[in-house]
């Protein structure tokens, strides 16, 4: 009993830091040590096969592709300086609350008896029989999706062509705004970082809008605010929630 | 052993589930948004798994392997809207995005 309260703790703990951090590194390390958690509880209810699962896709998988999209865009705590040594005490916490899993585990699998807290536990040979039973067409449902998942997550994450048209859709200008055309109001923009998307929106305007953003900082000052808002419609009261 | 109650596990569910709530409403960063609709779904899974457990049935697990799906597809989609959002507002402020309204 003590252990799953051990390992319920373990994954509130890890998972209120994970989403309090400031650099998401440190909460993907954080986001890791409640999947692991995560994985301890479901051992315990006696969902062993859950458990790999969870380990093997979550904290597999999905972390990979969460580390993938943070490295590629640079957003490390230093980012742009890949190899930087590790200092300070940023993996003390993870490292605490993992090697609590860890003891438990090692606890688990040595223990004598039975090791769940689970009235009668589910075997591995009923879900598979389950899954391919009665579930066969959710199953069949869940390969479509994750073709659906593919295909989209290919189109979207294309840098080339104007695949981002449904970002750029915002580009064109609202009906009976009374603009004086596109190029009338296009400041130039200097910043050469900025030239290589910009077929994705052909018409100046589209710069216009992007330029508060094109910095690279993303800053929100308050002139870039105003432009903003009154470029977009977007009203500053809801910039400011 | 002694049984678990599921009282007490259904309260460990409610806890993350509700963190991975406050960090969608709370934070900003695209990342962690995504980061806390992951926990949210891990909490529901949990659910499911628990329910599973609870009544002896297969099902609970089913369950989770589809919740287990529709996350990785999640995050894929969800990631590659993060990179082309990244691409068009060099930002990953989740108010960046909100001009696309309209």
């Amino acid at each position: 009993m003590l252990t799953f309260y051990m390992a319920g703790a373990v994954a509130v703990v890890a998972a209120a830091m994970a989403v309090s951090r400031r650099s998401p590194m440190h909460a993907l390390l954080y986001l890791l040590v409640m999947l692991l958690a995560t994985a301890v509880v479901l051992l315990l209810l006696g969902a062993q096969f859950a458990a790999a699962l969870e380990v093997i896709l979550y904290a597999g998988a999905i972390m990979v592709l969460f580390v993938f999209v943070i490295m590629t865009l640079g957003l490390g705590p230093r980012g742009g300086r890949q190899e930087y040594p590790v200092r300070g005490r940023d993996w003390i916490g993870p490292v605490a609350l993992a090697a609590v899993l860890l003891a438990e585990w090692v606890y688990l699998t040595g223990s004598p008896g039975p090791r769940t807290l689970a009235v009668a536990e589910v075997s591995p040979r009923a879900v598979g029989a389950s899954m391919f039973g009665p579930y066969l067409l959710g199953v069949e449902l869940a390969s479509m999706l994750l073709l659906a998942g593919l295909v989209g997550a290919i189109r979207l994450a294309r840098p080339d062509s104007r695949s981002t048209g449904i970002l750029a859709l915002r580009a064109v200008p609202p009906v009976g705004q009374g603009r004086q055309g596109p190029a009338a109001d296009a400041p130039d923009v200097p910043d050469a970082p900025h030239a290589p998307d910009a077929h994705v929106s052909s018409n100046a305007h589209g710069q216009a809008l992007g330029a508060p953003y094109g910095d690279g900082r993303g800053t929100h000052g308050q002139d870039a605010r105003a432009t903003h808002g009154r470029d977009a419609h977007a009203t500053p009261e809801e910039d400011a929630s | 052993m002694t049984p678990l109650s599921a009282e007490h596990g259904m309260l460990l569910c409610a806890g993350l589930f509700l963190i991975g709530l406050v960090g969608v409403l709370v934070r900003r960063n695209l990342i962690f948004v995504l980061l806390s609709i992951e926990i949210m779904l891990n909490a529901a899974g949990l659910m499911l798994v628990l329910a599973g457990a609870r009544w002896r049935q297969a099902d609970g697990q089913v369950m989770f392997l589809f919740v287990l799906a529709v996350a990785a597809a999640e995050v894929a989609a969800g990631l590659g809207l993060v990179l082309a959002i990244h691409r068009r507002f060099r930002t990953l402020d989740a108010n960046a995005a909100s001009s696309m309204k309209g």
